[in-house]
């Protein structure tokens, strides 16, 4: 089985549209992250060529858990890092932590024609299948049966699973190789 | 062909509700008046704002 095919963030043309993974969401909209400025680059080329964006109804749940982690490993943006945090009142901070991170998300998308695909069960059973075809996470696999349902098989992703299901474009920058050579140090 | 491909399957999508199409902010460029939208250091998206300079 031929595997996909990826793609830098420079190529031209770009796609009519995509499929976003979450990762690169969180990696464009925080700045600690270490691929923020080639992923900020590329979503601001999609938003340039008025590239549509095709997501699940999950990605908004996904991207707290991304986020969260973002935050706690990376530290805050630079628009609250420099807010002295209340020791005391640790809980209320984190609500305006992830509140501002759930507002990026909310503008972001807001700025791209956008199509929110819902997980149901026709998705769901193809989803399992591909789980067992490619040996994928469950995510993962919904992010593919995502891609083939709508026949936008070009996928924005920075996972290195995504490079085994064949026929699905991965844009991905080369990042997962070059986050293997960095394990590898 | 491609776009016409994407278009066709995500319309038919739309229409049995598997996908919810939502435009780009309904706002963008309806007055032509463009603020700088920062969301972070480093990332700036144009995002067009009706009425407001």
């Amino acid at each position: 089985m031929a595997p996909a095919q990826e793609h830098m963030f420079d190529e031209e043309p770009l796609p009519e549209a995509v499929v976003l993974d979450c990762d690169f969401v969180v990696n464009v909209l925080h700045e600690n992250e270490d691929f923020h400025d080639e992923c900020a680059r590329f979503a601001g080329r999609l938003f340039d060529e008025r590239v549509g964006i095709v997501y699940s109804n999950l990605l908004r749940i996904e991207f707290w858990q991304g986020w969260r982690r973002a935050v706690n490993l990376r530290g805050l943006p630079g628009e609250m890092g420099g807010e002295p945090i209340r020791i005391r009142h640790v809980a209320k901070e984190r609500e305006k932590w992830y509140a501002l991170g759930d507002e990026y998300l909310k503008l972001f998308l807001s700025l791209f024609d956008r199509y929110e695909v819902r997980l149901g069960t026709r998705l769901l059973n193809q989803a399992v299948k591909l789980m067992g075809r490619h040996n994928l996470g469950s995510r993962d696999a919904c992010l593919a049966a995502i891609a083939f349902h709508t026949q936008v098989l070009d996928v924005v992703s920075l996972d290195q699973d995504f490079l085994r299901v064949d026929r699905i474009h991965v844009w991905n920058n080369d990042i997962p190789a070059r986050r293997r050579a960095a394990r590898r140090r | 062909m491609k776009k016409r491909n994407h278009a066709t399957r995500l319309d038919r999508l739309r229409k049995t509700g598997e996908v919810v199409h939502h435009k780009r902010d309904a706002k963008v460029a309806k007055d032509g008046r463009i603020r700088t939208f920062r969301l972070a250091r480093g990332i700036k998206l144009e995002k067009a704002v009706k009425g407001e300079r």
